[in-house]
């Protein structure tokens, strides 16, 4: 009775923990959460996500044939969307300083004193009573004379020049293109901002089809593409195939399992236990998962359906062995457990060993589905085994013929492995993909929009992102200085072709204070200056800019310092490229590298608070590091498998026979990749580490039924062969369901796995008996 | 950053306007200009240069002169003597500002028509349907000896500038007469040509200018 109690008690124990987990798990979408930290390139990229990449701005792209046509679906979509406060707090479809000149005027007073003091003085002196007259009719000059429609403009509406140091440092602005609409006019975008939007994905998924809907009604039936990018359809879209992936591999792992048991067994109630056992050992894996960790990542969905395939081996083994004649519950219990102590013991520890790994997408997968396979093992060895033995049926005769297969089985087996190597000299090994690719969702519409917006408006792959991030905006504009210098260092020695940082916005405290003084005072001489223009032979017109920007210094005479502008135009700009906050500071630039030197220039630019980032530069730093220190981390746990199997079996020959046996598993793996293309990447490299520790069970139950049955390897084959197919069936089924997710990474982790374990377990079945009479050959009379 | 480009268009004072509607009309005077252009192998011109500027009490008047060579080669000279040189003879466009002895070298393939320099190429098109992928055409009217036709162009940069080009060519021997480009804040800018000489042969150093003492700049 008592112990009864305490069973209750710690099953409700068990219940409020798993509850209290499953309430924290939330879906993750940042796939920088896949990659190590400790990477200067995850590093910057993270803090440039998260500064700059405006979680509440949606990007509409609108496309056609016709420029005109286009303009009119982008005046409509505006319209319609300005219409629906529920739908955006702002909208906002051309450059702002377009729409109120005074915020440009402003812009460009605040950029004036942000300058050194030296440019200052030379502006002042071309200011001058004296010299006035002169800057004036240098600009009737080039009025007359010149042929460059833009220096006609600057002649005209700001005659004295006050924007001309602006424009020489913004020289590179050329290459980095107009945000509105593509050059040929067929291609525009507009920003909307999201209204209050809730806690949580769903909010976002709805706002994001609201505006979608309410885009493609304003674009009506004409022919006009209409696509949806920004952070927060990236949400929208991954958070939905995430939660979709899960569900989907988990549910149809399940039915192979089920069906795999009913053409095996044809028991309909142990199916149904097992099952039930099978969503309760989820359940508790993720309820337990989530006391440590909250948020699921892209990766971390992959685990139920793994963990499924997996767990049920055990459920398998022991309903197998409940019919192969245990005299007592007990004996079932010690028989079943020896068996799933080493199986689950190896798996587990594979999938534990991915914490090595500095990929933390990897570890998460891993810590779930190595919790799920000891939970797994614990639920089948204490709730499945007394309902097996109460539901014991005697063994039928074997439905797989495996005295009649061995021989056809290791033919056809050895002659798939030639084939494969063959494939493997003649087509090479497979690729190594690097690249951010592996990173991204297989099917996004965000994603296609984005890479359509960045092909139609200019935007360059090749192009690094100067992330510069301070405590205090001193900090941060010291760092900038420093960027500028080594950047400038750079360019002279041809690494780079053009940068452009957010220096000149970035607002410098010593120079404002040194020039504001004089820059108000001009005010006062607005007059002189008008009067100056009336001689030269101008209008009125051509002082408005001028008048503009010397009232917006007599007004900052009084304010504090720093100075920041505060218009829409410059609010506009400065969203994009500086940020300040109670967290800190940080500012955004761009730079374009000399192909190929994008190492050198990131090695001379990056320091304390400084990155040079982007997705290719990611690529190239991931491929440094990661193959090298995956081959490390197969490397020690191949030497700890090793170690494990030699204590298990105290033979140097018979750990000959596992190896010979695993050499031939990834010799076939990495021949069938060649054959279907496939490559290695970041994730799928980890396929090595779980075959090593999930794979070798196939070998090491074969091993374990030569030992017992004396050597006799159709014995052996016959009492374990059935169960090997299974098991290897349900883990193909649990990874090759992870085949479909939309991470391609993902993806292609539960391909090569299904793949290998394949291979693996027609090479342990039917080809590792091969070896272990040739490297054995006295085992089998000293067994008996 | 960004904000320093927009300087040019907050000078020019643009602000979108809607897309003006073409009235239904006959093409074919433009298509038969389009064909004529395309016998010209070389062409020699004087023109008279007239802005109108919003920002100006007075136009500013030059006159100038003009040579091509098919296929693109040519020299446009603002002011007599020489003031502005815009010379090409199949490579780099060279900007020549003659009294500042300065040269700007610019990429043909990178050139902006609303930052660095406007339209300056013969033929305009090769035939009607290369015309329409790059303008868009406003407005047209013949009569048996002149035609006239108003056209913006499909850059979108440049259509944001400009309010329209217009164009007048004689319709027997297919001369340019004269083009005015209007900018949003209605300023003008008018060439008027005379003395045109189509096919005729022209100096041997027609597109080549000495150097000598300029400072040479490439730009971006």
């Amino acid at each position: 009775m008592k112990s009864r109690l305490l069973v209750a008690l710690a099953l409700l124990g068990l219940a409020a923990l798993v509850a209290v987990g499953l309430t924290r798990i939330r879906f993750d979408v940042d796939i920088l959460k896949l990659l190590p930290r400790d990477l200067p390139q995850v590093d910057g990229l993270a803090l440039f996500l998260e500064r700059f990449a405006r979680p509440n701005e949606l990007i509409v792209t609108l496309e056609s044939a016709e420029a005109g046509e286009t303009a009119a679906a982008a005046e409509a979509v505006a319209k319609m969307l300005r219409a629906r406060p529920d739908l955006a707090a702002r909208v906002v479809d051309a450059p702002p300083w377009e729409q109120a000149s005074g915020d440009a005027a402003e812009l460009v007073a605040y950029l004036v004193l942000n300058q050194p003091p030296a440019r200052v003085d030379a502006l002042l002196a071309r200011l001058a009573p004296d010299a006035a007259s002169a800057t004036a009719a240098a600009a009737v000059e080039r009025l007359a004379n010149s042929l460059s429609p833009q220096d006609i403009a600057l002649a005209g509406y700001d005659p004295f020049g006050l924007s001309a140091d602006l424009l020489a440092d913004g020289g590179a602005a050329r290459e980095f293109g107009s945000e509105f609409a593509s050059r040929d006019g067929m291609f525009r975008v507009i920003y909307v901002e999201a209204p209050a939007l809730g806690e949580g994905y769903r909010g976002r998924v709805d706002w994001v089809a609201a505006v979608r809907a309410a885009a493609r009604t304003a674009v009506g039936a004409k022919p006009v593409k209409v696509g949806i990018t920004g952070e927060p359809a990236f949400v929208a879209d991954i958070s939905g195939t995430m939660e979709w992936d899960m569900k989907s591999s988990a549910f149809v792992t399940l039915a192979v399992i089920a069906g795999l048991f009913w053409v095996t067994y044809r028991r309909v109630r142990p199916l149904a236990v097992l099952l039930a056992l099978l969503g309760a050992t989820f359940v508790i894996s993720l309820g337990l998962a989530g006391l440590l960790l909250s948020e699921l990542t892209m990766i971390g969905v992959g685990f139920a359906s793994i963990l499924i395939g997996l767990s049920v081996d055990y459920g398998y083994l022991v309903h197998q062995k409940s019919r192969q004649g245990a005299a007592s519950l007990a004996e079932l219990r010690r028989d079943a457990f020896r068996n799933v102590a080493w199986t689950a013991g190896t798996t587990a520890a594979a999938f534990f060993a991915l914490n090595l790994s500095r990929l933390p997408g990897l570890s998460q997968l891993g810590n779930l589905v190595g919790i799920g396979v000891v939970v797994g093992a614990a639920v089948m060895l204490l709730v499945f085994t007394p309902i097996a033995w109460r539901w014991r049926t005697p063994e039928p005769p074997p439905r797989v013929p495996f005295d009649r297969l061995a021989r056809p089985g290791a033919w056809v087996t050895g002659l798939l492995v030639i084939v494969l190597a063959g494939v493997l000299v003649v087509k090479g090994p497979p690729g190594m993909d690097f690249s951010a690719e592996s990173l991204r969702p297989r099917v996004s519409e965000a994603y296609t929009a984005l890479d359509r917006l960045a092909a139609r408006l200019g935007s360059d792959p090749a192009l690094l992102n100067l992330v510069v991030s301070g405590g205090e905006e001193a900090e941060t504009l010291a760092r900038l200085q420093r960027a500028e210098a080594a950047l400038r260092a750079a360019q002279a020695a041809g690494d780079v072709r053009s940068f452009q940082s957010a220096l000149p916005l970035w607002p410098d405290e010593a120079a404002q204070r040194a020039n504001l003084p004089r820059l108000a005072a001009l005010a006062a001489e607005a007059p002189r200056l008008e009067q100056t223009l009336a001689e030269a032979g101008f209008t009125t017109e051509a002082f408005v800019f001028t008048r503009a920007v010397v009232t917006r210094w007599a007004e900052w005479g009084a304010r504090p310092l720093p100075i920041w502008p505060q218009g829409e135009a410059a609010r506009w700009i400065l969203r994009r490229v500086a940020q300040t906050g109670p967290d800190g500071s940080a500012a955004l630039g761009l730079v374009h590298p000399v192909p190929g030197r994008e190492d050198a220039v990131v090695a001379r630019v990056q320091g304390p608070g400084t990155w040079l980032v982007s997705w290719a530069q990611l690529g190239r730093e991931l491929a440094r590091t990661v193959p090298g220190e995956l081959a490390r981390l197969a490397l020690g746990l191949g030497v700890v498998v090793a170690l494990i199997l030699f204590a298990a079996f105290r033979n140097v020959r018979e750990l000959l026979v596992l190896g010979l046996t695993m050499a031939l598993v990834f010799v076939a793996l990495a021949g069938a990749m060649s054959l279907f293309g496939l490559t290695w990447n970041l994730f799928n490299l980890a396929a090595v580490l779980l075959l090593l520790g999930t794979g070798i069970d196939y070998s090491l139950l074969l091993l374990l039924a030569l030992h017992r049955n004396g050597g006799d390897v159709r014995a052996a084959q016959a009492q374990v062969g059935l169960l090997i197919l299974l098991c290897a069936a349900s883990a193909v089924a649990g990874f090759g369901t992870i085949g479909w997710a939309n991470h391609r990474g993902l993806a292609s982790l539960g391909i090569t796995c299904a793949l290998g374990l394949a291979l693996d377990a027609l090479i342990s079945l039917f080809l590792l008996p091969v070896l272990w009479r040739r490297i054995r050959p006295g085992a089998a009379s000293r067994s008996r | 950053m960004r904000p320093l480009l927009f300087l040019a268009a907050l000078a020019l004072g643009l602000t979108a306007a809607p897309a003006q509607t073409i009235r239904t009309v006959d093409v074919g005077p433009l298509r038969s200009w389009l064909a004529q252009q395309r016998e010209i192998r070389t062409l020699a011109a004087d023109f008279t240069q007239t802005r109108r500027l919003r920002v100006l009490r007075d136009p500013v008047v030059r006159p100038g002169r003009l040579w091509f060579r098919a296929p693109g080669a040519f020299r446009w000279e603002l002011g007599q003597p020489a003031e502005t040189i815009v010379v090409r003879d199949g490579g780099p466009v060279e900007v020549i500002r003659v009294r500042a002895r300065e040269v700007s070298r610019f990429d043909p393939a990178k050139l902006d028509a609303t930052r660095d320099l406007p339209i300056l190429e013969f033929p305009l098109a090769a035939d009607y349907e290369a015309f329409r992928a790059r303008f868009e055409l406003l407005d047209l009217e013949a009569t048996p000896e002149r035609c006239t036709f108003a056209m913006l162009p499909r850059d979108a940069a440049a259509a944001r500038a400009l309010k329209e080009i217009r164009v007048r060519f004689d319709r027997g021997s297919g001369q340019l007469l004269s083009f005015v480009v209007t900018a949003r804040d209605g300023s003008e800018l008018r060439n008027d040509f005379s003395n045109v000489r189509v096919n005729e042969p022209l100096p041997a150093d027609a597109f080549r200018v000495d150097l000598t003492g300029y400072t040479v700049r490439d730009e971006k």
